[in-house]
């Protein structure tokens, strides 16, 4: 019953989403009470399609590498080989959380210069963490009688990270990719105050002319886009968990 | 006296313990025994009311228990448990402490009390006292789990599995040293247990459960000759039988005059060790002492035999 | 003796000698004139050129051959401490003859080197396993040898102080909003969330509904959020009588306060819900069987021994809100925040680190007292 009601949540968050970006001028008269006198009631110095798509694959460009490094480097550090390194990359993964994003997005600046890059850099160096916490997490707590019985059946040190350390972790470094992802989507948003073509850019074009419709559009769309994708691969982590 | 009439409890119109009436004499020990689920815990928690009963009644000293407070009750029974349910943030002191603090006992009251209980149940009070439950061994968790239900002085004692975590010589140990410590407080004490070996070496009275009714109420000895249904006898088990009944028989009765080869055994013995040392060392009979260690006769594999031989 | 140098030591004493061939500062004639790079040996007089060089081989040899945390340790914190004092002589000596709008910043070679260094101390504080006091003594020691940095004025040299005696009184005033807003809502959502949290413990039909609801809340992007809370708080303002007195707005610090009391509750509620949940359930069940009441057996035994866990809850927040509590300029709200989109608007690195290095530090501090106050609770040892 209430999944039925679920599903028809999401899509009726979807069809919405696609909707406003599709034929946003058909919202115009919901938005309007909130534009300034003779204001604009929708964005209209770039399509909000074009800002969400560059948002979006902001967000991909910085993820896809963050995740495959991570994983890369947790795997390294939960070998023989790598151990060494265990705890100090426990204590930078620590430490490195409590960098705020906005920091990491305005130091990039003085390093790379203003548009896409300190953004992209920013949303890769803060998509690190969370998906190499988790990929540790998971890595190492794979349960010591199924490790054991890997080892006692005769597989290699390869054959039991991709047959049954990975896919046993599966579950909690999706987690990870889940959480880096929602940061990174928030993160970009702000990358909009530093030139990157992005969704922020409504929302502080709307706090700079005060006009709350463009505010409440920009906001509402991001939070819209940030709730159905944790939500989609959450979904995705449920079903990878099911078969684990 | 506490005098439990039809007490019986029922979830979501299922019945776990149905209609039960039992007496249980004031300074006896009375062990519940049945296998998971047969709703002998659910029993034992509504006498301290952590259950509330659907129908029946629990007085105590003729007293209904649900004219009291829930808590005031819980206050005035001892409540021992399997993992022993130490708070792990209070010291061994503290968490004796626990029910005579929520009485309101003063200071000095309550630190003698710790000291004559830790000395009670063989703890040195000065090592661990200030120690907290994390640092201490399973044993002693459960001795100091058993110092706390004790603490107050409570009207009677609820055991829920006391022995359950501990290892087979540990509990034994410990099977030992409650059942000194009952005989010297003259506690009531009713324990909940699934070794039919606990309940008959604890047990004044036992009370087999199953499927949520009492099948039989007795004393041990007849629960082994005359257990009063299939399920009473499959929980005595055919094949241990005749060796739980002689570990109920004392040597005592069967001494004779004469002499025997070999070392002696005392009269507190059961004829059961009796039998296990006659084998062992392959004799006929034994010569018996007494507490002092005065002899004072033989006991013969003969009369030992005959004695358990239940009576038809 | 033939051992293999240290896994750590080669990259990171690498990194070290590679940043000191690179520009120790960046020099502009003045604050919007191109930067020029200036090495080692140009920014600093030789005496200090060839100390830093020495230390840093030091270092270098410290990091590949020495296995004592100990040393190790103490080496790279003194070569860190030495980089510190050097960057600020770089500023004087490079600032010095006359040029008084000169602006000396770090520089890459700076900034790489320190980075290494800071990986070699993390590495060797882990290595020697502190203990939560251990950690609170070298955070102390660390702010000291800061603090003093600052205030013998070796540093006054360095164009962000430059930017800091522009504005020295903005900066505490905003700092002060900064830290309003982060501890403000943090109270707010403990004062709301440990009830909200024990509620849903207690009633677990509501569990996941209300922690599903506030995780959703927890994944809106805070511009966002700052934005969209704007309408309603305008309108409460315009409309609710005495509100606006109270210092209400559509803008400002309100919403700023608000968003950041929403992100704060998802970690309140579900760490207290997580920390009751914990408590072993025979703990529970002695604690009802002695005969506490309900609310002793909260007071008394749950709320203690969830407390860990609750603080770890309020450690996040407070790490988080210290972060977010930056955005709240964008709409007015004040704080840190305002000198880093002041920087980002001028392209003044400067600024931006005015207001990024402060927020950085005291999310680090907070983390690190926080981390270290959950390790010292009576019941951690479990």
């Amino acid at each position: 019953m209430s999944a039925v009601v679920a599903a028809a949540l999401r899509f009726a968050l979807v069809a919405l989403v696609l909707a406003f970006l599709l034929v946003p001028d058909a919202f115009a008269p919901l938005l309007a009470p909130f534009a300034p006198p003779g204001g604009a009631a929708i964005y209209d110095r770039a399509s909000l399609l074009a800002l969400t798509v560059s948002h979006l694959l902001i967000v991909v460009a910085a993820i896809v590498p963050a995740v495959a490094i991570s994983v890369g480097l947790a795997i390294l550090v939960s070998r023989p080989i790598g151990a060494e390194f265990l705890p100090l990359s426990r204590a930078i993964v620590n430490i490195g959380q409590t960098f705020p994003p906005v920091a990491v997005l305005a130091l990039a600046v003085p390093v790379v210069g203003f548009g896409a890059w300190p953004t992209l850099i920013a949303l890769f160096l803060y998509g690190l963490l969370p998906v190499f916490e988790n990929a540790l997490a998971g890595l190492t707590g794979v349960p010591p009688a199924v490790a054991e019985a890997a080892r006692g059946s005769g597989m290699t040190g390869p054959q039991r990270l991709l047959q049954v350390e990975l896919p046993l972790a599966l579950p909690v470094i999706l987690e990870g990719v889940r959480i880096s992802l929602v940061i990174a989507l928030s993160t970009a948003t702000i990358g909009s105050t530093v030139a990157a073509k992005g969704l922020g850019e409504v929302i502080i074009a709307g706090l700079n002319s005060n006009n709350l419709a463009f505010v409440l559009q920009g906001g509402l769309l991001t939070g819209a886009l940030a709730v159905i994708l944790y939500d989609g691969l959450g979904q995705v982590a449920r079903l990878t968990a099911r078969r684990g | 006296m506490i005098r439990i009439e039809g007490l019986t409890k029922e979830y979501a119109g299922k019945a776990v313990v149905r209609d039960v009436t039992m007496a249980i004499e004031s300074g006896t020990v009375t062990v519940i025994v049945g296998t998971s689920g047969s709703g002998k815990s659910t029993f034992l928690r509504m006498v301290n009311r952590l259950v509330e009963p659907t129908a029946g009644t629990v007085e105590i000293d003729g007293v209904d228990t649900r004219r009291m407070k829930a808590h005031e009750l819980r206050r005035r029974i001892g409540y021992a448990i399997q993992d022993h349910g130490l708070f792990p943030h209070w010291t061994v002191a503290r968490n004796i402490a626990t029910v005579p603090r929520l009485l309101g006992w003063p200071r000095a009251r309550i630190a003698a009390r710790v000291r004559e209980l830790l000395e009670l149940l063989q703890l040195d009070p000065d090592e661990i006292a200030p120690r907290y439950p994390h640092q201490l061994s399973g044993g002693q968790q459960q001795r100091v789990g058993v110092a706390r239900a004790l603490a107050a002085r409570p009207d009677m004692l609820l055991m829920d599995e006391p022995f359950g975590a501990l290892d087979p010589v540990i509990r034994a140990k410990a099977q030992d040293d409650l059942k000194a410590i009952q005989e010297r407080l003259g506690s009531t004490i009713l324990l909940v247990t699934h070794d039919m070996s606990e309940a008959i070496k604890l047990g004044d009275r036992i009370a087999v459960m199953s499927e949520g009714r009492v099948e039989q109420f007795a004393p041990p000895a007849d629960i082994l000759t005359r257990p009063a249904s299939a399920v009473v006898e499959s929980l005595v088990g055919e094949e241990d039988r005749p060796f739980r009944y002689l570990s109920l028989l004392p040597i005592a009765p069967l001494v004779e005059p004469g002499t025997a080869e070999g070392p002696p055994i005392g009269t507190g013995h059961s004829l059961r060790d009796a039998l296990a040392e006659m084998i062992w060392s392959g004799r006929q009979a034994l010569p018996v002492v007494d507490d002092e260690g005065a002899a004072c006769g033989r006991v013969t594999r003969g009369a030992l035999l005959s004695a358990g031989r239940p009576p038809r | 003796m033939g051992r293999s140098p240290d896994k750590l030591g080669v990259p990171m004493g690498g990194l070290l000698a590679v940043a000191l061939a690179l520009p120790l500062a960046s020099y502009r004639a003045n604050r919007i004139a191109p930067a020029e790079p200036r090495g080692l040996f140009e920014a600093l007089p030789l005496s200090w050129a060839l100390a830093v060089v020495g230390l840093a081989l030091a270092a270098v040899a410290v990091a590949l051959a020495a296995r004592r945390p100990a040393l190790r340790l103490a080496v790279s914190a003194l070569m860190l401490l030495a980089l510190l004092m050097a960057i600020g002589e770089a500023g004087r000596t490079l600032s010095a003859g006359g040029a008084q709008y000169a602006r000396v910043a770090p520089g890459v070679g700076f900034w790489l080197a320190a980075f290494a260094l800071a990986i070699l101390v993390t590495d060797a504080i882990v290595r020697l396993r502190p203990g939560p006091l251990g950690r609170l003594a070298a955070l102390a020691a660390a702010l000291a040898a800061l603090g003093l940095i600052l205030v013998s004025g070796q540093w006054d040299g360095l164009s962000v102080l430059a930017e800091y005696r522009g504005r020295a009184a903005a900066f505490w005033r905003e700092g002060g909003h900064h830290l309003q807003l982060a501890f403000g809502s943090l109270a707010v959502a403990v004062a709301a969330g440990v009830p909200l949290g024990i509620a849903i413990h207690r009633a677990r039909r509501f569990k996941a509904p209300v922690l599903n609801g506030l995780s959703l809340l927890q994944t809106i992007p805070s511009i966002a959020l700052f934005g969209i809370l704007i309408v309603p708080l305008g309108w409460v303002a315009a409309n609710v009588p005495g509100a606006a007195a109270l210092g209400v707005q559509g803008i400002g610090m309100a919403p700023a306060f608000v968003a950041l009391f929403i992100y704060s509750l998802l970690p309140m509620v579900a760490n207290t819900a997580a920390g009751l949940a914990a408590v072993p359930a025979g703990v529970t069940e002695a604690a009802a069987g002695m005969g506490l009441t309900r609310r002793q057996q909260l007071a008394s035994v749950e709320l203690p021994l969830a407390l860990p866990v609750i603080l770890t809850g309020i450690r996040i927040v407070l790490v988080q809100n210290i972060g977010l509590a930056t955005i709240a300029a964008l709409i007015g709200g004040g704080g840190f925040g305002t000198f880093v989109f002041q920087g980002l608007g001028q392209t003044a690195t400067d600024l931006i680190l005015l207001g990024a290095l402060p927020t950085v530090a005291l999310a680090f501090v907070a983390a690190v007292v926080l981390d270290a106050t959950v390790d010292l609770l009576p019941g951690a040892r479990r």
